[in-house]
């Protein structure tokens, strides 16, 4: 690629997003800027980014940044804490699926390819509609949809290894089966699975967006990008920033995984390094 | 027929250079049949693809000159190359399958070469493809036409890789391993099958192989090639009756005899052949040289009348 | 075509499973499940009729079966809002649905082909730097996000385009092209919304098929023979490149479907995805089920659309 390499853009992806989590852990510790604090004034007439308010006011007079650092730890935190559930299942579901193989694996097969065919975040819309909605409903919702793609994963690279010589004096070293699967098959998935688990941080971030922006996810007053987006569909036409701003932020941070995600896969698999790198 | 003059083609992995062939030079006369042997990694198949320009995106043929009838093939366009292609050069492969495109049958690949080269009709264009696959021995050609590459055995696709190519009747093919993919009894028969068909049609023939005895049995000369350039020419009689290189004398030694009663010793070369990012000095093959001297490393070599051959070598003075 | 029949008895235990899937989610809605069965206007009296004839006290699996009866019976329930039929309330929103997803993957295929094309086969160039940065973009947006922004620089600023709705009242009667081109006003927004995220995803996967095709030998022996780029590109890479789009179309049918809801939502296009959407603010949990139940029909119903496409362009697939 011409100015920016895949290394490039990993980089600075990795750098973007180490940043904004710093940021989402350490601003709360070192500032004690309020989200919810309001300017009186304010109220009703939400004013555009100046040096006071540097990405502008809400209709109730809140600092647009501020809340857009906290909506930062929302989805940072929805991203890690989903993809940790959806990646365990996944994974899970995977190694016994491929080391088991025959009926168990035919059976547990089926039951991803059911799950592949219910649309994600429809059904997580019904979930969502019928608890309560909240945060922590949002992430293991997120986790428990979204498992599907990393079980399928790690059965092949199971599959593609459980056969291979060095497993097979594993057992004739007589190693017992749970070290065989976690100390000599697991690592062999840990390059795919890193890989998936930025792309999945991306697209849970995005659910989260989804969710919060129908007003299913994080609720009021909390901030988080989604129900910032929530909050500016009224205000559309007076107020564009407050629309812009969250969804710029979250693309961002979306791409910077996507971009992590596509460097890691590119620098572990010599194959696609020869065939499609720039 | 074709001049290879001072070939040198190179190969851009990162930030290196790597020299695949270094200052090559031979010539195919009409109605010969040369050979090239050498290890995987000598730089064989790069030598081949060099005349016909299809290398990879990160090659390039850096200097030389490739004449084919007078005509230097490096200055054509692609457009040019094109028409030389296929019509004056035709190309056989190493994996039959993977040079068929999967997705259309066999016959309307040979059809399409067919109407590509030749102004006639499409009916036309597939009865001569019948007739061309009836020709490389396909059993029942009309009904394999309408079959698809995988349908196909290996040596099946081979003889009907080596039908497309005959029906443009080049003046040269290129072979290069026809028959690596190959089972032994198959090779026989696909080795026997271009005979034939090269003195059919006077064709004149570069055969690249690792594999001594498919040299032996085809090839009028013989080119041994080492790290990218040549370090033996001669007859394939002088050849495989007095190999004067060291690698050459290595090389034949190491093809077995099955004949108990003959003492064999084959000569082991030490070590494997190195990188092409790391060629030795002077001659490239004096880190493994049973006979190294201690000007190899310094020297610069080119090939020499020795006999009736040509060699690369410094013991030849 | 045994085929067919296999593959049709194949998504019988998948649809199976869905059901079981969707009737043990109900199980978590407030209330309980007859409710979803019956007419909103019925009397309490009935109501607990309705209850014992369910057998609301019997075992789960054997409520599931019942359920079950009732769903191959066409019945799956009334909706809370309107009172309609919840498989009336869905199939009258399907055409609008499907009118919008044809168009939009008809368009994003068109798109998708010759930009990966020519992506892949001018490898590392400026074109092809700037269609990976874009695709890397529009994997990212949200898209309702993107909508969003549509609407606020297409119709708000600019005025050019209606922010929603499927036809502006008053154009019913019109005659054919005037409607025609009302039609076209309103889809066009939410339409591009849906294609930006469509190719996005497609161009990397064809343009990284593109050029592990262009690799292969079949393509060198092409060259060989004296083929021209042009039929090599279009003729020999084309229905190669095919095959893996084939592919993610159909396994990224569920996320395309769900994308587009949401669309239909922010544009208020009268189709499922509005009135699903509409339905999770109105807590309608009959509708809802059956969106989910419909929706899993479409995309097994399109996996195996898939899948003969497939079988029909690789030889290979017996």
């Amino acid at each position: 690629m011409g100015i920016l390499t895949l290394e490039k853009k990993a980089l600075f992806s990795f750098l973007f997003l180490s940043g904004l989590a710093l940021l989402a852990i350490l601003f709360p510790i070192i500032s004690s800027s309020d989200p919810n604090y309001f300017d009186p004034n304010l109220i009703g007439e939400p004013k555009s980014p100046s040096f006071a308010h540097l990405f502008g006011t809400d209709d109730l007079g809140r600092d647009i940044l501020i809340r857009c650092i906290y909506g930062s730890r929302i989805s940072l935190m929805v991203g890690f804490i989903s993809v940790g559930i959806s990646i365990t299942i996944g994974t899970l579901v995977g190694v016994v699926s491929g080391y088991a193989g025959g009926v168990a694996d035919e059976i547990i097969m089926r039951i991803v390819d059911m799950f592949m065919a219910i649309p994600t975040l429809f059904l997580i819309l019904t979930i969502q509609v019928m608890m309560e909605p909240s945060i922590t409903n949002v992430m293991v919702v997120i986790g428990l949809t979204s498992w599907m793609g990393v079980s399928r994963l790690v059965r092949a690279e199971v599959l593609s290894v459980k056969n291979r010589l060095f497993i097979t004096a594993a057992k004739a070293r007589g190693i017992s089966l749970g070290p065989l699967l976690f100390k000599h098959i697991l690592p062999h998935c840990l390059n795919p699975v890193i890989v998936a688990a930025m792309l999945g941080m991306g697209s849970a971030i995005l659910v989260e967006s989804v969710l919060s922006f129908l007003g299913l996810g994080v609720q009021p007053p909390h901030a988080s990008w989604g129900n910032m987006l929530e909050n500016s569909l009224s205000f559309l036409r007076q107020a564009p920033w407050m629309a812009l701003i969250p969804g710029v932020l979250i693309t961002l941070t979306v791409l910077a995984l996507n971009f992590l995600g596509d460097g890691i896969r590119t620098y572990f698999d010599p194959r696609s390094k020869t065939s499609a790198r720039h | 027929m074709l001049d290879i003059k001072n070939l040198k083609t190179i190969f851009k992995v990162g930030k290196e250079t790597v020299t695949a062939v270094d200052d090559v030079s031979f010539s195919v006369e009409k109605g010969k049949v040369i050979g090239l042997v050498g290890e995987s990694g000598s730089g064989k198949t790069v030598t081949a693809m060099s005349i016909l320009n299809l290398l990879p995106d990160n090659a390039k043929i850096e200097s030389g000159e490739i004449l084919f009838n007078g005509e230097d093939l490096l200055k054509k366009s692609n457009k040019e190359l094109q028409l030389i292609r296929g019509r004056d050069v035709g190309l056989i492969f190493q994996n039959p399958l993977a040079a068929l495109n999967p997705v259309f049958t066999v016959g309307e690949q040979i059809q399409e070469t067919i109407l590509l080269h030749r102004g006639i009709s499409k009916k036309e264009a597939k009865e001569e493809a019948i007739s061309l696959l009836k020709k490389v021995n396909i059993p029942d050609p009309e009904v394999r036409y309408d079959n698809y590459p995988h349908e196909f055995s290996l040596g099946m696709c081979q003889r009907a890789m080596i039908a497309m190519t005959l029906s443009m009747k080049p003046k040269l093919l290129i072979a290069d391993e026809p028959t690596a993919s190959l089972d032994v009894t198959v090779q026989a028969q696909i080795l026997e099958l271009l005979g034939e068909l090269t003195e059919e049609y006077g064709m004149s023939v570069l055969m690249i192989s690792h594999d001594l005895g498919v040299i032996a049995q085809y090839c009028d000369e013989v080119m041994v090639m080492y790290l990218g350039s040549l370090v033996e020419k001669g007859s394939a009689v002088d050849i495989f009756k007095d190999p004067k290189h060291p690698y050459t004398q290595a090389l034949l030694s190491s093809i077995p005899i099955p004949d108990p009663s003959k003492k064999h010793k084959p000569t082991i070369l030490q070590g494997d052949i190195p990188s092409p990012l790391h060629i030795p000095s002077g001659c490239r093959f004096h880190p493994r040289c049973p006979q190294v001297k201690p000007e190899c490393s310094k020297v610069s070599l080119s090939l020499k009348r020795v006999d009736n051959s040509e060699v690369a070598c410094v013991i030849y003075k | 075509m045994p085929y067919l029949f296999k593959r049709l008895l194949g998504s019988v235990p998948l649809l199976l499973g869905i059901c079981f899937l969707s009737f043990m989610i109900m199980h978590l809605a407030p209330g309980d499940p007859t409710l979803m069965f019956m007419d909103p206007s019925v009397s309490l009296q009935d109501l607990a009729q309705v209850r014992e004839n369910l057998g609301l006290d019997k075992p789960i699996l054997v409520q599931f079966a019942l359920w079950l009866k009732h769903l191959f019976q066409g019945d799956l329930g009334y909706s809370f809002v309107s009172g309609k039929p919840v498989i009336e309330a869905i199939l009258e929103r399907f055409p609008a649905t499907l009118f919008l997803s044809i168009s939009s993957l008809i368009l994003i295929l068109c798109i998708t082909f010759p930009l990966g094309l020519i992506s892949g086969y001018k490898k590392g160039s400026m074109f092809d730097d700037c269609v990976t940065v874009f695709s890397f973009i529009g994997l990212s947006i949200p898209t309702f996000w993107l909508g969003l922004v549509f609407i606020l620089f297409f119709s708000l600023e600019l005025n050019w385009f209606p922010t929603s709705g499927y036809l502006d009242p008053g154009y019913q009667y019109s005659q054919w092209y005037v409607k025609l081109s009302n039609i076209g006003a309103h889809i066009f927004l939410p339409l591009l919304t849906i294609i930006v995220g469509g190719v996005a995803c497609l161009t990397r996967y064809h343009r990284f098929s593109i050029i592990q095709i262009l690799n292969q030998d079949y393509i060198k022996a092409g060259r060989a023979r004296g083929l021209s780029e042009t039929r090599l590109l279009f003729k020999h890479s084309f229905k190669n490149a095919a095959m893996p789009i084939i592919t993610i179309l159909g396994m990224d049918l569920p996320s395309l479907i769900g994308g587009s809801y949401i669309i239909e939502f922010i544009f208020s296009w009268p189709g499922m995805g509005q009135l699903g959407v509409a339905s999770v603010f109105s807590r309608d949990y009959p509708i809802l089920m059956g969106m989910i139940l419909f929706s899993s029909i479409l995309i097994i119903t399109g996996n195996l659309l898939a899948d003969l496409a497939y079988k029909w362009v690789d030889p290979r697939v017996s």
